[in-house]
């Protein structure tokens, strides 16, 4: 009611914010992929990916350190002026936005697949993006709230996966060098886009409270408890399938499921999928906070408030868009070539320029 | 009501042809004239309000006695004070003072003699302990601020009055612990009180509507209670209460989803006790509104889901019904609504009779004409019993309310449009702030101190001065 | 203006609410009761080599309380959806898989692979694979589903509750849909599952189906199939064994015994190793501990008694041992997975073997031992 009054975030919520916005629908697939390059090391190949993604968060984090109190889209403003910083701007909305999409399709893919066949897409879509608007609107505490309340989720989701531990056999993951170094390291770039959600730190970093060493400590942890969490499933996936089997199955995760009968519910995967729809939902919202975000900079807007019913409606139409399976993987690859560039590239020039300019800067004065 | 101030006249007939004017000539105003040391004077009062009786004793006789005195020895026996201002007079006539006009005076007296028709201070209905202390607020603010003084004897208690509407005032009070309560919280609630702009107030209800940060939610934002002993115990937790004059409920301020949870019986039982409970209310809330929605989903989407037998249960009794889950369920808890509401409006000697055509005639028959299934009865059957689980009244219909869309959602998606509305139930709680503060603490955001006294309540030696102290969370 | 957001809020609530109701006409749904369940179903292939699929369907009481009844049914097709829809367009339409029970598969089908019968069970996401018994009925499935009834029972009912007692007597491993999908893609395992067979009026146990690849390749009688489910590291809660045994008593008399190996401590060893010439040797090792639970004699068991009846016992068993590893390797099936082993702690090695011709090269040593630890309540 009062005007929108951004207020920091705790560390907690910092923590489980990146958790969330890691943590998406990659995962699902994940074990599969992993098996094709690296068979029984994609664990392995997980940890290497984590400690990229260390690397990665290190880089944002210093280009932050450097300008106490600014996010992203300040810092383009700061360092390429009123016109190249409106112009980074506009691509990394750009970006948030085709990632935003990119996992909300995926989403609603898997959804479609499992289970409901016949529902049109547009119609999954549609109340996927009622859901992640109602939030994306809302200032980052409400979000940050809502994500604390969702991470208790995983704890059925983590006791779901630990169920299938008791068909598991771990000679099916044996020997874990079989494909050999080089293969696992390859392995760790299709392990990349499960990792995305980490940069949206360049958005929230300012907002949250602590120094700078406690924020970096708390961003770490995160990608170090969502790399866990990864290796873990990933190795239960590999425990419980054969290699030759994992081929045939693209979502290894809700195939374990499926092969898991409890008590009284005989069918787990059922229950599954829509729990871990609330935490894909989180992931989607973060894209779209931070997209409708740098909105309210580029046209100077104390609210992001009105922005977010426009990034999601893109975002919707941008989902429609593709009809075949290839259409999707184009998609998938655009966005996972577009992080690259988003959040190693164009981050690390940055923070070489404002290097320079500090140099320069402090030279005279 | 003229709002131009008046000086009283020097003459009494002025004066009263003024008030009667004033009061458009009511019938129920008296005068009474009352000479005094010669000169005249008048008596005026509203016999409705006013105990006649007092008057008659300690003002009328003591003139008819005493004309040798100085006037205001006259009126020892009673409070009274000297005022100028005549619509200040008619304020006082109609709380119940009576005036006094003589003649010649520029000033004119006002007694206080209002009638007492109290009701006695008894249990609140509707908030029922088992132990614990059995009094309760009554329709007398000052009676109310006794029983919570009775509760608090510190001078940290501190009371401020304010007064509401415009046409017809009204004493709010706000009552709160000076060193417990956060300075912000009763700065905002002072500044919402006072935004209140309203001619009349006629109830709780109405501050409560005013006050609210979101109005369009359907989940209270403000606690409610007729019980001193709450009152208190949320005071020293640091809330701010809210009286008004002429109704028995407190508001405390701020709320949270949970405090809707708890009743005062939880801390007079034992802590193991009172966790088990709190757990059963736990599985009530989430059956309360989610079990139709559960049941439809699953027989209209995921049967596989059912084990064997249990899917030829529900199978076969069902093969007879019509009409869609949805449009069953539908129907059912209509049904279900119309005995309730029958039910609350009738006295209780014929409720009776509405349970018994409710329950046994309706619920029998309806499955026997094959309209709706036994399964169906049974699921609705739960979820009213699970509602009313619920301590609040006003919690109680707003989950009672949501199990409408969830139902729509359900046969909409299935399972995932369950955990779309949820979804959304969830963000909106998240979203909502009762007073600046977060509605869904302690859980988020997180508390773990809070946490203690939530889900299950720890002894009271781990949570004491602790539990939901508002200071400002995120 | 905060009030005008609301209020935009609120109207878009409202149009959901009006537009979900207006598409009540919905896409997933599928009533409970329309529905029509296959619990039983069987394959065979015919003489024309197309699939026949037999069905047995539950139909819902049209009373409530009433038990349910069955009808069987049976169509042909090119493969099994084709059957399927076949089916359907004979009988009641809405035919589903939700909760099938097992499926039985006549010789046939085992004889020409299992896989492609299989297929659909596992694309299907609503084809349930978890609780799903795969069984293999000698002759034609069809044959012994239409039956219809067995005594009391409806012939699924009956088949699934024959299949999971006997799994508790340990005489048929467990084995499921999704078990066999991961034994059907290991080239490091194999697979064994139920052989039943109907005689007269009833449906009597055969034994074990051994499988290679996706090929039926022979059978194991149920005697041999208890050991071999124990060497295999499973275990119901009994397992029987009745030996006749020597007590080497001075008047030479034989008695049978009965000794109950379930629910008791099984340790198992099972150990892989390459000797340097690259032959595989595989050591199974079994100790069991037993429970007499009938021993007619004329003699109690005594503790020196007991000891003679453990040494006998184990070279009997480790004898049959020994014919249950001859015939599954005779059948090629690497049921305990020796392939995997070596998939996973030799994995040079097994590059180099062509393990469906190799595995009948693996050496071997079974060995069971039996300790007698309960005489029950008399001695």
């Amino acid at each position: 009611m009062v005007a929108q009054k951004e207020k920091m975030i705790t560390k907690g919520q910092l923590f489980l914010f990146i958790i969330q916005a890691q943590i998406g629908v990659g995962i699902l697939s994940l074990p599969s992929k992993l098996n094709e390059t690296a068979k029984g090391g994609g664990g392995l190949s997980v940890l290497v990916a984590g400690a990229i993604t260390q690397f990665a968060i290190l880089l944002l984090w210093l280009l932050l350190k450097n300008f106490p109190g600014l996010n992203l889209f300040n810092i383009c403003l700061k360092l390429g002026g009123p016109i190249i910083g409106s112009l980074l701007i506009i691509v990394y909305i750009g970006y948030f936005i085709l990632l935003g999409s990119n996992i909300m399709l995926s989403a609603v893919e898997v959804l479609r697949r499992w289970m409901l066949q016949t529902t049109p897409r547009w119609a999954v879509l549609g109340l996927f993006s009622i859901m992640t608007l109602y939030l994306a609107r809302e200032k980052l505490t409400v979000l940050a709230r809502f994500y604390t309340l969702a991470s208790l989720l995983f704890i059925p989701l983590f006791l779901f996966i630990c169920y299938g531990l008791t068909q598991a056999h771990l000679e099916n993951m044996l020997p874990l060098l079989e494909k050999g170094v080089w293969n696992i390291v390859k392995g760790a770039k299709d392990t990349t886009i499960s990792m995305y959600g980490f940069e949206l730190m360049l958005i929230i970093y300012p907002l949250s409270e602590g120094t700078d060493k406690q924020k970096l400590l708390t961003v770490s942890l995160a990608n170090l408890f969502v790399t866990l969490f990864y290796v873990f499933v990933v190795s239960t996936c590999l425990m419980f399938f054969n290699s030759e089997q994992m081929k045939m199955i693209p979502e290894p995760v809700i195939y374990l499921m499926k092969s898991l009968s409890f008590f009284i519910v005989d069918r787990a995967d059922i229950l599954f999928l829509p729990i871990w729809a609330i935490t894909l939902v989180c992931s989607i919202v973060s894209y779209c906070y931070a997209a409708s975000f740098g909105l309210s900079v580029l046209f100077r807007r104390k609210s992001h408030r009105n922005f977010a019913p426009f990034v999601k409606i893109t975002t919707f139409m941008i989902a429609l868009a593709p009809v075949t399976s290839v259409g999707i993987h184009l998609l998938d690859t655009a966005s996972a070539y577009a992080a690259y560039l988003f959040i190693g590239g164009l981050p690390l020039v940055m923070l070489i320029i404002s290097q320079f300019i500090k140099r320069k800067g402090s030279g005279p004065a | 009501m003229t709002n131009r101030t008046q000086t009283s006249f020097t003459s009494v007939d002025q004066n009263s042809d003024y008030i009667e004017a004033a009061l458009f000539y009511t019938n129920d105003l008296k005068k009474r004239s009352i000479s005094f040391q010669g000169r005249e004077g008048m008596v005026l009062y509203l016999e409705s309000i006013t105990d006649t009786e007092l008057i008659e004793r300690n003002v009328i006789i003591p003139f008819s006695r005493n004309q040798d005195k100085d006037l205001p020895e006259l009126f020892t026996t009673l409070t009274f004070s000297l005022e100028t201002e005549l619509n200040q007079g008619i304020q006082g006539l109609l709380e119940g003072s009576c005036l006094y006009f003589l003649e010649g005076m520029s000033e004119f007296y006002v007694l206080l003699t209002p009638a007492k028709y109290e009701r006695s201070i008894s249990e609140p209905e509707n908030e029922g302990v088992i132990r614990g202390p059995h009094n309760g607020f009554i329709e007398q603010m000052k009676v109310n601020l006794y029983l919570i003084r009775k509760q608090i004897a510190s001078p940290n208690l501190k009371v401020r009055y304010f007064t509401l509407g415009k046409t017809v005032p009204k004493q709010v009070s706000l009552v709160y612990m000076e060193n417990t309560a956060n300075p912000e919280l009763v700065k905002i609630v002072e500044a919402r009180i006072q935004k209140i702009s309203l001619d009349w107030i006629l109830s709780t209800g109405f501050i409560q509507e005013l006050t609210e940060d979101n109005p369009f939610s359907i989940f209270p934002q403000l606690i409610n209670t007729e019980r001193p002993d709450h009152t208190s115990t949320y005071l020293l937790d640091g809330y701010v209460a809210i009286l008004l004059d002429g109704d028995p409920t407190a508001l405390i301020v701020p709320a949270s989803f949970f405090s809707f949870y708890r009743t005062p019986d939880d801390y007079n039982n034992r802590w193991v006790i009172t966790s088990f409970v709190r757990f059963i209310r736990l599985i009530g809330f989430v059956t309360a509104f989610q079990l139709p929605a559960l049941y439809i989903a699953t027989v209209s989407f995921h049967p596989n889901v059912l084990p064997l037998q249990l899917f030829f249960t529900i199978q076969g009794s069902l093969t007879r019904v019509p009409f869609p889950p949805l449009i069953e369920a539908m129907l059912l808890e209509l049904i279900f609504e119309l005995l309730r509401e029958a039910g609350l409006r009738l006295p209780s000697r014929v409720g009776q009779t509405i349970g018994i055509v409710g329950g046994l005639v309706i619920g029998d028959a309806i499955v026997l004409a094959g309209l709706v299934s036994y399964t169906m009865i049974i699921v609705v059957a739960l979820t009213a019993i699970s509602s009313f689980l619920i301590p609040s009244n006003e919690m109680s219909s707003a989950i009672r309310f949501l199990r409408f869309p969830l139902m729509i959602a359900a046969s909409l998606f299935g399972y995932i449009g369950i955990s779309f509305g949820l979804t959304l139930i969830f963000i909106h709680l998240c979203k909502l702030e009762s007073f600046g503060q977060p509605y869904f603490r302690p859980l988020s955001p997180l508390k773990s101190q809070g946490l203690k006294d939530t889900f299950v309540r720890f002894p009271i030696w781990s949570i004491r001065k602790s539990t939901s102290n508002p200071k400002t969370d995120k | 203006m905060s009030c005008r957001i609301k209020l935009g809020t609120i109207a878009l609530a409202v149009l959901i609410m009006l537009s979900s109701l207006s598409l009540t006409g919905c896409w997933d749904r599928e009533y409970l009761k329309d529905l029509h369940l296959a619990y039983g179903v069987g394959f065979d292939i015919a003489n024309d080599g197309k699939i026949q699929e037999t069905v047995e369907l539950i139909i819902p009481p049209e009373i409530e309380q009433k038990s349910t009844t069955s009808e069987i049914h049976t169509s042909y097709g090119h493969n099994l959806r084709s059957a399927s829809n076949q089916l359907r367009n004979r009988v009641r339409g809405n035919i589903r898989f939700l909760k099938n029970g097992f499926q039985l598969l006549g010789k046939s089908v085992a004889e020409q692979g299992l896989y492609s019968n299989l297929d659909v069970n596992f694309r299907d996401p609503s084809n349930p694979t978890s609780n799903v018994r795969v069984i293999i009925a000698e002759g034609k499935a069809s044959d012994m589903l239409e039956q219809k009834t067995v005594g009391e029972l409806k012939v699924g009912e009956f088949i699934t509750q024959k299949i999971e007692s006997l799994e508790e007597m340990s005489v048929f491993p467990k084995e499921t849909l999704d078990t066999v999908f991961r034994f059907l893609k290991d080239p490091g395992q194999d697979f064994a599952l139920p052989y039943i067979a109907v005689e007269g009026d009833e449906i009597i146990t055969r034994g074990l189906a051994l499988f290679s690849d996706q090929y039926y390749s022979g059978m194991l009688n149920p005697d041999q199939s208890i050991l071999l489910v124990l060497l295999m590291g499973q275990q119901g809660k009994n397992a029987r064994f009745t030996k006749k045994i020597d007590l080497g008593y001075p008047d030479n008399i034989q008695e049978y015994i009965t000794i109950n190996v379930g629910l008791k401590k099984t340790k198992r060893k099972f150990k892989v190793s390459v000797s340097a010439d690259g032959s595989v040797e595989v050591h199974l090792n079994l100790k069991l501990q037993a429970i007499v639970e009938e021993f007619p004699g004329d003699r109690s068991l005594k503790e020196k008694d007991l000891q003679k009846v453990n040494q006998a016992l184990s070279e009997i068993l480790t004898k049959e041992a020994e014919s249950v590893v001859e015939e599954v390797q005779k059948a090629n099936c690497d049921i305990f997975g020796v392939g995997r082993k070596l998939i996973a702690y030799h994995h040079n090695v097994w590059k180099d073997k062509n393990w469906s011709k190799d595995y009948r090269k693996v050496q071997f040593h079974p060995k069971v031992e039996v300790k007698i630890i309960d005489t029950g309540i008399i001695e």
